[in-house]
């Protein structure tokens, strides 16, 4: 919760209006599809650039969409845990070990 | 907040069509990285890469093209099934006559990853034709992803084949050709002598000295047996007659028995994948095939038109080098 998110690499994008097309390249990671992330996903997925810890993601949120603080931090908590299975994103703090 | 399903499901868990615009970069994208996965070599041709070098008007493409150096075709394939990529079926007579490309196709997705080992038009060893290629190679991001391309004067000369190529849609080929030669004829002189370099070490010389002679670049090629398979191709068009004309110049006579055969007669597997809508009986098989002969002997003065014409640029070519 206190450590900066980041998206893992290699991945491929591709943002068009109003989505994001998310593929994971790393060999064996299970990802055979792209994701499609849309609306508040979106919202959280641009939010994940290694700076930003999950509390202030879900801060910005709750004052960007005005939406009640425990739904998006429950939210929020899922839809993290979703891309760490994929293994789209990891804790900052990874990257310079 | 939307559901967690809102948010997270592929394209396809969604029953949504992934777009094509987007496909086609992700799928680059992902050739790319399988191929370094394996360490071979590949370049992106064909496509946004022509569209930046300026070569053709933007368009979105409908698959993904990519070179791999020939000895490690096999290994990309490989790579690429592992994500869940399916070679095309092809007719056995295909794989005779164009041994070199794989189409694969992923039922998630809706374009294919067209792998060559080979340019149709290069004439040079398919390495020798790689290796020149990606000494001049230059990098083009695709879904962020930073993939090997042609430089200027390979995409060029990848452009003009394409333009030239029997198989192009009327007209099609010709407004490419157009474009393209806006492009020559805005080249400075050392642009055209790289040019003109990097189409004699690929041997794309003769199957594009008629083309670049248009654009005062003029090229003393030799009829070597290649070109003179090229020429049969090119004059027999389209047509599966003319293909075969093409692949069975300069073979063995137990070779060309052999494409013949398969050609004229194909195996029950090739017949389903071609004519689904034949029924799986004996009969409706042999008919099926009877039909098929009958198309092929349409088709052959078109091929015999094209050996000839073949013949004739051959003969005329002597006749020049004997004066």
């Amino acid at each position: 919760m206190t450590t900066p998110i980041e998206r893992a690499q290699p991945q491929a994008s591709v943002a068009t209006d109003g989505a994001e097309y998310v593929l994971n390249l790393r060999h064996g990671a299970g990802m055979r599809e792209p994701l499609v992330l849309r609306g508040s996903a979106l919202e959280i997925w641009s939010r994940i650039d290694g700076t930003r810890t999950e509390l202030q993601i879900v801060d910005e949120i709750v004052e960007t969409l005005g939406a009640e603080r425990e739904v998006v931090a429950r939210d929020t908590s899922t839809f993290l845990a979703t891309l760490r299975g994929l293994g789209l994103i990891h804790a900052a703090a990874r990257a310079g070990r | 907040m939307t559901s967690r399903a809102d948010s997270t499901d592929t394209s396809q868990e969604r029953g949504e069509q992934l777009p094509l615009a987007v496909a086609v970069e992700l799928a680059t994208a992902l050739a790319s990285a399988s191929a370094d996965k394996v360490s071979a070599r590949i370049l992106v041709i064909k496509g946004r890469v022509a569209s930046h070098y300026e070569l053709r008007s933007e368009r979105t493409s409908a698959d993904t093209d990519i070179l791999v150096e020939p000895t490690r075709h096999q290994d990309v394939v490989a790579a690429l099934t592992a994500w869940g990529w399916r070679e095309r079926p092809i007719l056995a007579v295909s794989a005779q006559t164009n041994p070199h490309s794989a189409s694969l196709m992923h039922d998630g997705w809706p374009c294919d990853i067209d792998v060559h080992a080979y340019f149709p038009g290069f004439l040079a060893p398919s390495d020798v034709t790689f290796d020149a290629l990606w000494a001049e190679r230059e990098h083009l991001e695709f879904a962020g992803i930073n993939c090997p391309t042609p430089g200027l004067h390979g995409a060029v000369l990848i452009a003009a084949l394409h333009g030239i190529r029997p198989s192009a849609t009327p007209g099609r080929g010709a407004s490419e050709l157009r474009e393209l030669g806006e492009v020559l004829d805005r080249m400075d002189q050392q642009e055209r002598d790289r040019l003109v370099e990097l189409a004699w070490a690929t041997g794309s010389a003769g199957p594009l000295a008629p083309y670049l002679a248009g654009h005062a670049m003029h090229l003393d090629v030799a009829n070597t047996p290649g070109l003179r398979a090229w020429n049969v191709l090119v004059a027999g068009g389209s047509t599966h007659a003319g293909v075969l004309a093409s692949a069975t110049v300069g073979k063995p006579l137990r070779v060309k028995l052999h494409i013949l055969r398969i050609a004229a007669w194909p195996s029950a597997d090739d017949l389903r994948a071609t004519y689904p809508g034949v029924a799986d009986n004996s009969v409706a098989r042999t008919w099926a095939r009877v039909k098929r002969v009958g198309r092929g002997v349409r088709q052959v003065p078109a091929a015999v038109y094209a050996l000839a014409k073949s013949r004739r640029t051959t003969q005329e070519a002597r006749d020049d080098d004997a004066d």
